[in-house]
């Protein structure tokens, strides 16, 4: 209890199981989060050392091998705040690393958003097991104070800030199996990697996502990841009928339609309430669709939810790593500072100030960066006496605490007046926490300046063509095939297409019309819905 | 006209999320725990003929049914034409909201084209509102002048301008002013942005196309509940239970009898042979006879679904005037809630035998709140704990019940953080923990209550009120009854004493006093339960040794005991 304030007991007990039990991984609360609350504190805590052990072991192997192949740079691990930490940080404190893979292709597709001028922004990055999606206002995802692992009934609190994403248990491994009632169902179990799709001829028996497209010819099966990997379309057909078309008595390609709709009608949902639960209309957004499967399957998504226009960025199925080397290295420090604003004692603000200096300055000698190097922001959360939910306020220095308060009181009611509607601005405001956000400016931005370099095709290839099904009753068409690296920009394609490159695959659908931007990216303006 | 789908769509979404940041806004700024911590509030959007459209999610179920009532008087009152934009109600009136006064509704119309187009409106708990105790618990009064100030849809912002008179009125009136000043303002702004959004919803699609959407709404709600009753087998289904008495005639008990008359789609609740209203403030009005057919109506049709006023449709009510659910006036109403969550469960009961696959056991059956207030040592301020704590839920047709979970009237509804009952008040907590054989045994068991034990820190006084100790939280099928709730205070020179019902109970510095919620009634057969489930109950020291014996005929293997 209250080791948030005052972690001697905690610390003592640690320190007599790190003693007794050097091998045990031992996670203390007070070390992953000083904030009251003791039940979300707990959980959180539980669910560092559940994870501990394990992680612990795999950062440790990655390492040996990265230091083994002689990689003399700092290795750095995504946090779920959208920044990044050491590989040492994360190893004491893996629970921050929690859907920090999702997080980075967020953090990608917001800078592509900032970059194209898009204020409203739908982020979707769709792989082999799940697809994650989150609405981006201004370039920035949304950044929650915890979220809850597993449903809202039933999950796991995590009190550490983590950027708002959904996840829909729908990708291209995702399993089609039917029930004995004959319902067909997609997932939520995936065939992961291995034995992976059936096509991929690990001797796989059940049919996934990517079989249904490869047998509507969505997919190339002789260019899969540029031509390095030959997917075995007779051996998704075999999958497919024997798994669902049989069952069903339904024909193949039908088969295989119901699969890829009932995967995209999920994800589709999904991607609706990240916007439609704000009470943003989908039609007033822009999707940035990536991941190995986005592209293939964002237009259906997108037109079936109203959304206009779907951005495929340059590398879509390396996004989320691309992400990753555009976040910054960041932590986050709070430590407790009661008082009144304008009436706290100089001292204590000073003292608080200096001592959350210290910390950060200290994080950065530990992860060896000069203290010089980190930018760091304070911030205090202010609430009106008497309430209990208080608001983060950015702060310069003690004095904005102590002295000049009125900058700080006129930003807190003002933020106050914004967020929910009203401002007492003649009640005295209260001092709980003081805040220091540290970040390290990436030394070389090189991602994201690639992200809005002029574009000009790598290589040439003949266009070729093949029959490909888009829809129930029509049958296939004849689709133009283009290789994507050998598109220039300004270039414009009007669906039926299919754009290949290697790490993934867009579909155009007929009549949408799909143009190369100046920056490489594709803009594919959807047809009105007759 | 119909509207375009996705147009039904975005509007059904975006009123339910209008609620759900209205209540966001509320619970960020107010000022009392109840508000901020134990989640004593709803918000909603109320149409021109108070009509919900949504309301938020999570809060009080007990909150399903009232908003409209609270803003039908205003309406009736004040007439469409009688409000102007910057208008703000405050409506409490306990004969027409039918709860206690502490339940504060504030409202504001949104405007479109210079007509009243929809109320958002909101109701918390205030900490207090005057009358004669503090706090929640008192058995004390008896009438409804005892319980504190009523408001009757009155204009406390009129055009924009606050009503000075009124407000000094509440200030002057009230035992923590700048708490239920404070709350009132994060009330009013979130009524404000309620008509911010929903202004906005109605220039961007046009009112009628709003409108429209919002009728396809409920009558898709209405559709997806008649179907749920149309599988129910006709027929009139009864049962009936009894809570303690209303805490001032202890010798009388309170008949809880319910009669659920299901024909085709539609599903009548018939409240006629219900107890008579009681002197004590165990009283509620119409809205709390509705509340408790609703919450049953709904958890039985759409768990899962917002609510609005199509999901209501198929329900009737019949309740007589001068019952316990629907009291004449001046009935003491301080203790409204206490009853429903035993009506809910015995209207569950009574449908146990047409719908066996899905009815749960009894579950702790009350709303076991307790509150301590007193003076502070260091500066004589006053200071008012409150917390809520939860009990078992009954075991289920296929699996166990709940632990440790507020009343169905509750939602989720949560308890205070020790941590923060302990910064904030002088008490420190020795235990808080799951309370072993607390569940009733059976096939399923019941889920497990709770205790927690206060160490007072310096003179304080305590309101206990317990239900259910005479009729236990009971089984279905051959499951057994659930461990009762009672409260045990024991003073520093040791000597203990059970309470079900006090109030004001006075504590010295280092007195205890441990509050013991009741389990939820098993499901089934105990004999026929899983050897492992027991076996395993017993090694986290759910089930003690003794009773698996006694309940479930258990014997620990040797060499299981062994290991």
């Amino acid at each position: 209890m209250h080791a948030y304030a005052d972690p001697a007991h905690e610390a003592a007990a640690g320190a007599i199981l790190r003693r007794r039990l050097p091998d045990l991984f031992v996670t203390l609360s007070h070390e992953i989060l000083r904030e009251f609350r003791e039940y979300e504190r707990t959980s959180t805590t539980t669910l560092n050392a559940f994870v501990g052990p394990r992680v612990n072991r795999y950062l440790g192997r990655l390492e040996g091998f990265a230091r083994q192949a002689r990689f003399g740079g700092k290795i750095q691990i995504m946090r779920s705040n959208g920044g990044t930490m050491s590989i040492d940080q994360a190893r004491r404190e893996p629970v921050a690393m929690m859907e920090s893979g999702p997080v980075a292709g967020m953090i990608g597709a917001g800078r592509l958003a900032r970059l194209m001028g898009i204020d409203r922004a739908i982020g979707f990055d769709m792989g082999g097991t799940t697809a994650k999606t989150s609405f981006i206002i201004d370039g920035v995802p949304p950044i929650e104070e915890g979220y809850l692992i597993g449903d809202e009934f039933t999950g796991q609190p995590m009190q550490l800030p983590v950027i708002d994403i959904v996840e829909v248990g729908a990708g291209g491994g995702s399993i089609a199996w039917c029930d004995q009632g004959g319902g067909l169902h997609v997932g939520p179990t995936s065939a992961g990697a291995e034995p992976g799709p059936a096509c991929y001829g690990r001797g796989a028996e059940d049919p996934v996502v990517t079989d249904a497209d490869l047998v509507l010819g969505r997919l190339n099966g002789e260019r899969f990841l540029g031509g390095d990997m030959r997917l075995d379309t007779a051996l998704a057909e075999a999958a497919i009928s024997r798994k669902v078309a049989e069952p069903l008595g339904l024909e193949l390609t039908e088969a295989a339609l119901g699969i890829v709709r009932i995967a995209d009608t999920a994800m589709s949902l999904a991607v609706r309430a990240v916007s439609v639960n704000r009470g943003i209309d989908p039609r007033d957004t822009v999707m940035i669709a990536f991941g190995g499967a986005g592209p293939l399957h964002a237009t259906a998504i997108a037109r079936e939810i109203y959304v206009p226009t779907v951005i495929v960025p340059k590398l879509p199925g390396n996004f989320s790593a691309l992400g990753m080397l555009m976040a910054e290295w960041r932590k986050d420090f709070v430590r407790t500072l009661f008082g009144q604003l304008g009436r706290i004692r100089p001292l204590d603000a000073e003292h608080a100030f200096a001592e959350l200096w210290a910390a950060g300055e200290q994080a950065l000698m530990r992860d060896r960066f000069a203290a010089t190097s980190g930018k760091f922001e304070y911030a205090a959360d202010l609430r009106y006496r008497g309430q209990e939910h208080t608001i983060a306020i950015r702060i310069g220095r003690p004095e904005d605490l102590t002295s000049a308060t009125a900058v700080s009181r006129a930003r807190f009611n003002e933020q106050h007046d914004r967020r929910y509607g009203h401002a007492a601005p003649d009640q005295s405001i209260e001092i709980v926490n003081l805040r220091l956000v540290v970040t390290v400016p990436r030394m070389d931005d090189t991602i994201g300046d690639w992200l809005s370099q002029s574009w000009t095709p790598t290589a040439a290839a003949e266009e070729q063509r093949r029959r490909v099904v888009f829809d129930d009753g029509v049958g296939p068409i004849e689709a133009r095939v283009l290789w994507r690296p050998a598109l220039a920009a300004g270039t414009e394609i009007v669906g039926p297409a299919v754009i290949e490159e290697a790490g993934s695959t867009t579909l155009i659908h007929p009549g949408d019309r799909a143009a190369i931007s100046r920056w490489g990216h594709i803009v594919i303006t959807l047809a009105e819905r007759s | 006209m119909r509207a375009h789908p996705i147009t039904i769509e975005v509007v059904r979404n975006a009123v339910n999320a209008y609620a759900n940041e209205m209540a966001t806004a509320l619970c960020k700024s107010a000022y009392n725990m109840m508000i901020y911590e134990v989640r004593d509030f709803c918000c909603g959007l109320i149409d021109t003929e108070s009509r919900m459209i949504s309301q938020n999610k999570g809060g009080l179920p007990i909150f399903l049914a009232d908003l409209g009532i609270a803003v039908k008087d205003g309406i009736e009152r004040i007439g469409l034409n009688g409000f102007k934009p910057g208008d703000v109600v405050i409506m409490n009136h306990g004969h027409i909201c039918g709860q206690h006064l502490n339940n504060i509704v504030i409202y504001a119309p949104c405007f479109h084209e210079g007509k009243v187009v929809v109320f958002a409106a909101n109701r918390a708990h205030w900490v207090d509102v005057g009358g004669m105790r503090v706090g929640f618990g008192s058995t004390a009064t008896t009438e409804i002048f005892h319980e504190g100030l009523q408001f009757r849809s009155l204009k406390i912002y009129e055009a924009g301008k606050r009503n000075e008179t009124l407000w000094q009125i509440i200030e002057d009136n009230v035992r923590f002013p700048e708490s239920c000043l404070g709350d009132l303002r994060a009330q009013v702004a979130s009524c404000q942005l309620g008509v911010r959004r929903y202004g906005e919803l109605v220039r961007r699609y046009g009112i009628e196309t709003v409108q429209s959407c919002i009728h396809s709404i409920w009558d898709n709600a209405e559709r997806e509940a008649r179907a749920f009753v149309e599988k129910i087998p006709d027929g009139v289904y009864e049962a009936e239970s009894f809570l303690d008495n209303d805490g001032r005639n202890l010798d009388v008990k309170l008949r809880i009898k319910v009669k659920v008359i299901v024909d085709g789609s539609k599903m009548t609740i018939d409240f006629s042979e219900m107890h008579e209203q009681v002197p004590g403030p165990l009283n509620s009005g119409y809205s709390g006879g509705m509340a408790a057919a609703r919450i049953a109506f709904k958890c039985l049709t759409q768990p899962d679904a917002p609510v609005n006023e199509g999901c209501f449709r198929p329900l009737d009510m019949i309740l007589p005037e001068g019952k316990l659910l629907n009291a004449r006036p001046p009935a003491a109403l301080g203790q409204w809630s206490v009853p429903l969550p035993t009506v809910i469960d015995t209207i569950l009961k009574a449908l146990a035998p047409a719908l066996a696959d899905r009815i749960p056991a009894g579950h702790k059956g009350e709303i076991g709140g307790y509150s301590f207030s007193g003076f502070r040592q260091e500066d004589g301020k006053r200071f008012l704990l409150m917390n809520i704590v939860g009990g078992g839920w009954g075991g289920r047709p296929h699996e166990d019940g709940e632990d440790a979970s507020v009343s169905i009237c509750q939602g989720d509804v949560r308890n205070a953080p020790v941590e923060l009952q302990e910064i904030q008040y002088p008490f420190v907590i020795e235990r808080h923990a799951l309370r072993p054989d607390s569940g009733g045994a059976g096939r399923y068991r019941g889920g497990f209550g709770v205790e927690i034990t206060y160490r007072a820190l310096q003179k304080t006084s305590v309101n206990i009120n317990f239900e259910r100790t005479l009729d236990p939280p009971w089984g279905l099928h051959g499951g057994r009854p659930a461990a009762i709730n009672k409260a045990i205070v024991q003073r520093r020179d040791g000597t203990e004493q059970v309470v079900f019902k006090g109030t004001g109970i006075q504590l010295d510095a280092g007195d205890r006093v441990t509050f013991l919620t009741a389990g939820g009634g098993g499901w089934g057969e105990p004999r026929i339960r899983d050897g492992t489930a027991i076996a395993d109950d017993i090694v986290h020291g759910y089930v003690t040794v003794e009773a698996a014996r006694r309940d479930y005929g258990y014997e620990p293997a040797r060499d299981n005991a062994a290991e």
